[in-house]
């Protein structure tokens, strides 16, 4: 009898189901429905690939792209590589007579990259949060990002060369373009990161009667600061290869050897150059890797 | 049949499932019970094949139970959002089908009328051109009952699939569970939180406590009393 019971009660969810959802459309019809929106996104997506190939190739020809032309140069480029780039012996003299210059060269470039992502951090980090729609309200947030994308709208060559006038040849004004470049950059991404956080603890605190910047301070900054350390360290990595090209146009590190080097024609030691900033690169590139690596491991050593 | 044959897990020093068998027959749904940190969890990623257990053997019809024939339902759907309702439900052939299917989006025709089908059997008609976004906590939860059909599984299981659904969503949800057991004769594992509901879809109970099974009854002789011990043992 108590199985009886069951069994009728389960019928009754069973008929409240299905006249709850309520089949409106038969299986046949969806099926239908669906294979012809599927053949309308297939052909949209095959109608694009399309497009966007003849796109490129258009733009390539009108660019001047020729392949047979650059087949037939191949040898300008096979010489300088192999015959002065490339010959170890050659490269190996160029190296020990130019060791002190571009170690010194190397090591103003990664102060650099260093007082340049100081310089800019703590402005990025404020307009940053300033820029992030959780935060302000659009009056203020709207000025904020559109100041932010007109910095990163200018090249930090550009920069560079402004601030040569300012400073005049040599560092510094690597250093300034290094800000300028990271506050427009990082400003953004400190945004953008800022608004993917759960905002309900933000709630709780705000509950509490907490204001807009102690709330900040309490339940935002936390939940993003693993975030920002990471794209800081990035943002070193990025900086020491930009100012690494810097001095192309004055602002001081390895561009001016670099430069010179072509303008030489001394191929030879734009290779010990290149060289030089791939050590320097890849170094900043592990260290921050490790620091990145020690953070991660911190915060699950912290649970 | 399915055959539960001493299985042991452990995490560290903590014994998660502790010498647990059990039988549990087709077209049955068995409902596990059990406080958290019991074992429920992990004796139904066992069972999926998300876990190995420790030791013991877990065989369906005398073979060792494969993944794609045990379809696990996850406590809050666990769909993929940025996708439509269709292409979650198509997830669940994804351990039959060759890779390069899903790298293109390509799904044959069959497969697709087949996910309408499992959508239309869970209440879900005129739903599959939907993004999973727009649909409340019920309605993912039924998606996530058409994926694991889809899979064509042999055993059904499903992780506190009503957890956070309130009673009377919860109850529809548990009924189109209960019926895709029945209707298929498939094996039926879910576990549960809240007795009341188990009592409208149960035709078996395992309850767990600190791994160890100690209740394993037909639901006809199982009372309140019965799984209010299972609550207070410890």
């Amino acid at each position: 009898m108590a199985d009886d019971d069951r069994t009728d009660r389960r019928q009754k969810a069973g008929n409240r189901e299905t006249a709850g959802s309520g089949d409106k459309v038969t299986v046949d019809a969806e099926f239908e429905q669906v294979q012809q929106q599927w053949r309308r996104r297939l052909a949209g997506r095959v109608g694009l690939v399309a497009g966007v190939s003849v796109g490129v190739l258009v733009a390539a020809r009108w660019l001047g792209f020729d392949l047979v032309y650059l087949y037939a140069h191949r040898g300008n480029l096979i010489d300088v590589l192999f015959g002065e780039m490339l010959a170890p012996e050659a490269l190996w003299t160029q190296l020990q007579g130019d060791g002190p210059m571009l170690a010194s060269a190397a090591v103003e470039t990664l102060a650099i990259a260093a007082v340049g992502t100081a310089l800019g951090l703590p402005v990025a980090l404020l307009l940053g949060v300033l820029a992030a729609n959780t935060v302000t309200p659009p009056t203020v947030r709207r000025p904020v990002r559109l100041l932010l994308g007109g910095l990163r709208a200018v090249p930090s060559m550009v920069y560079a060369l402004l601030f040569v006038i300012l400073a005049g040849l040599g560092a510094v004004a690597g250093a300034l373009a290094i800000a300028i470049g990271t506050i427009g950059d990082l400003g953004r991404l400190f945004a953008d990161e800022m608004e993917e956080i759960d905002e309900t603890p933000v709630e709780a605190v705000r509950s509490t009667g907490a204001g807009l910047v102690s709330a900040t301070a309490a339940a935002r900054l936390p939940q993003v600061a693993s975030a920002y350390l990471a794209w800081t360290l990035f943002y070193l990595e990025i900086n020491a290869r930009k100012s690494s090209v810097l001095g192309i146009v004055g602002a001081g590190g390895l561009g001016f050897p670099l430069i010179m080097a072509f303008r030489a024609r001394n191929y030879t030691r734009v290779m010990a150059v290149v060289l030089t900033i791939l050590v320097l690169v890849v170094s900043v590139e592990t260290v921050a890797n490790w620091l990145r690596g020690r953070l991660k491991g911190g915060r699950r050593a912290d649970r | 049949m399915l055959e539960i044959e001493s299985v042991h897990r452990q995490y560290g020093a903590e014994r998660a499932l502790d010498d647990v068998s059990a039988r549990l027959r087709r077209g049955e749904l068995t409902v596990l019970i059990g406080r958290s940190g019991a074992g429920k969890t992990t004796l139904l990623r066992c069972l999926d094949g998300l876990e190995t257990p420790d030791s013991g053997t877990i065989t369906a019809d005398d073979e060792p139970l494969a993944t794609t024939d045990a379809a696990l339902v996850f406590q809050s759907g666990a769909l993929v959002s940025g996708k439509s309702v269709l292409e979650n439900v198509l997830d669940g052939a994804l351990g039959r089908e060759p890779a390069w299917r899903e790298l293109l989006g390509w799904h044959t025709p069959a497969e697709k009328r087949a996910a309408i089908d499992r959508l239309h059997d869970v209440g879900l008609g005129g739903y599959a051109s939907r993004s999973v976004e727009q649909l409340s906590g019920g309605e993912q939860q039924r998606v996530g009952i058409a994926r694991a059909l889809q899979q064509q599984p042999a055993v059904l299981l499903a992780d506190e699939p009503v957890a956070s659904l309130d009673p009377e969503t919860a109850r529809a949800v548990l009924s189109v569970l209960a019926r895709a057991v029945r209707e298929r004769e498939l094996i039926g594992l879910v576990s549960l939180h809240q007795p009341r509901l188990a009592a409208d879809v149960a035709d078996h109970y395992l309850g767990l406590a600190d791994g160890r099974l100690v209740l394993d009854k037909p639901a006809r002789s199982v009372d309140e009393t019965t799984l209010a011990e299972v609550y207070a043992d410890g």
